[in-house]
């Protein structure tokens, strides 16, 4: 009795573990993890709407002078936005005009859309995201108001997986603001690294690098590090550069995802 | 049945970690609890370790974090159990073997220390409740 027990038990193990390692050996070849994060989104959803909940509520204990204050200054915040919004309008069609005037190739427009962000990699400085977006599809821009935060790793109807700058799968093409600098940032886990930059064009610490548009992955422009620490390295051509992430996606609930838009068939000279 | 109802707690608290932890310190707790039940009653491995997995899968998106370490932590348990005698040291060994990945992993300090205070407190309850049941039969 005890042994046909034992035995089912035993077969119970043999079954449960081959389940296991069958899933193992399929993660190499596909996103399981990615796919299991978009699998919990409701239950995440669940798990959040107690917080939700009470930061609704706290509404009706909020001072009423408060809000108001708050409300005059994100008018003005919006006022302020509105005229750089108009400067920005201004550089980019003059942007658009000496491009065509020098015929460089440039990145076709991309259409942007809001993205909540739902859940963050639990490390200190988190390497996946989770956010709530429709219409995302993998290789998608994710940046914040700050800067380039990542790409988008998988994707369904309404949500997306992240991978952030700091992850070491993402490479991110880099320049200098009036500079001809090329890099390549890559993320470190807590920092990033800038490979191929020779020595005698090396940025200075503090200096701000962004992404080049090279590859056709990332628009043109965008802040990506700070840089850090500038070290030349004996015998080396390229000097070892440190940099760290000018987004931070530690705390927003909000960022936004970036689709190009279906490009236009060129146009005969 | 308190180690399946463990377990669902350790669902859930994957669930909070992955809500809140930008903004807050917090122990691992899916980690924790899986730990502690492991430490406490070794012959729970065989659901412990696919659960330690998952846990992986959801905040690593790869099994290779944590799982091996508590996989060989749950090895080297039962070995020792077996052939010297059951006793704290290998599960004391197999707790820092569980936890210290979450470390490389890119955990913060506070936080790993958290997770470790917190399997100790667990592991230590859940095994004097099955310590009292043993030494005073009813």
């Amino acid at each position: 009795m005890i042994l046909g027990r034992g035995s089912r038990f035993k077969n119970a193990y043999v079954w449960w573990i081959s389940i296991f390692l069958i899933i193992v050996v399929a993660s190499f070849k596909y996103p399981i993890g990615q796919q299991l994060n978009l699998l919990f989104a409701s239950a995440l959803h669940t798990v959040q709407a107690p917080v939700r909940w009470y930061q609704n509520f706290s509404l009706w204990l909020e001072d009423a002078n408060d809000l108001q204050t708050k409300y005059q200054i994100l008018q003005k915040h919006e006022a302020q936005q509105q005229a750089v919004a108009l400067e920005l309008d201004v550089l980019r069609t003059e942007n658009k005009q000496l491009r065509e005037l020098l015929n460089i190739t440039q990145i076709q427009g991309y259409i942007w859309r809001v993205a909540g962000v739902i859940s963050r990699g639990t490390e200190s400085k988190s390497r996946r995201l989770m956010v709530e977006v429709s219409l995302a599809h993998a290789d998608d821009v994710v940046a914040s108001d700050e800067g380039l935060v990542g790409l988008v790793d998988v994707a369904d109807a309404t949500h997306a997986t992240v991978r952030t700058i700091l992850d070491a799968s993402v490479t991110v093409p880099v320049t200098m603001l009036e500079s001809d600098l090329a890099g390549l940032v890559r993320g470190a886990g807590e920092h990033l690294i800038v490979d191929f930059v020779p020595l005698e064009r090396a940025p200075h610490v503090g200096d701000t690098l962004v992404t080049s548009g090279a590859g056709g992955i990332f628009p043109a422009g965008l802040p990506v590090a700070r840089v850090d620490k500038v070290k030349a390295i004996d015998g080396g051509v390229f000097a070892e550069v440190t940099a760290s992430p000018i987004a931070a996606w530690q705390r927003g609930a909000w960022l936004a995802v970036a689709n190009r838009a279906p490009t236009q068939a060129p146009t005969s000279p | 049945m308190l180690y399946y109802i463990l377990a669902g707690f350790a669902l859930l608290g994957l669930m909070v970690n992955l809500s809140f932890s930008g903004g807050l310190a917090q122990p691992d707790w899916a980690l924790s609890i899986l730990v502690a039940i492991l430490l406490s009653k070794r012959d729970t491995w065989y659901w412990v370790l696919p659960l330690v997995g998952l846990h992986d899968f959801l905040l690593f998106w790869s099994v290779w974090v944590c799982f091996p370490f508590v996989a060989l932590a749950a090895g080297l348990i039962a070995y020792a159990d077996i052939n010297f005698a059951p006793g704290q040291h290998q599960r004391w060994v197999g707790l820092l073997l569980s936890c210290t990945p979450l470390l490389f992993a890119g955990i913060g300090l506070i936080s790993w220390l958290l997770t470790v205070a917190f399997t100790i407190w667990l592991w230590s309850m859940l095994s004097s409740k099955r310590e009292k049941v043993y030494v005073e039969p009813i």
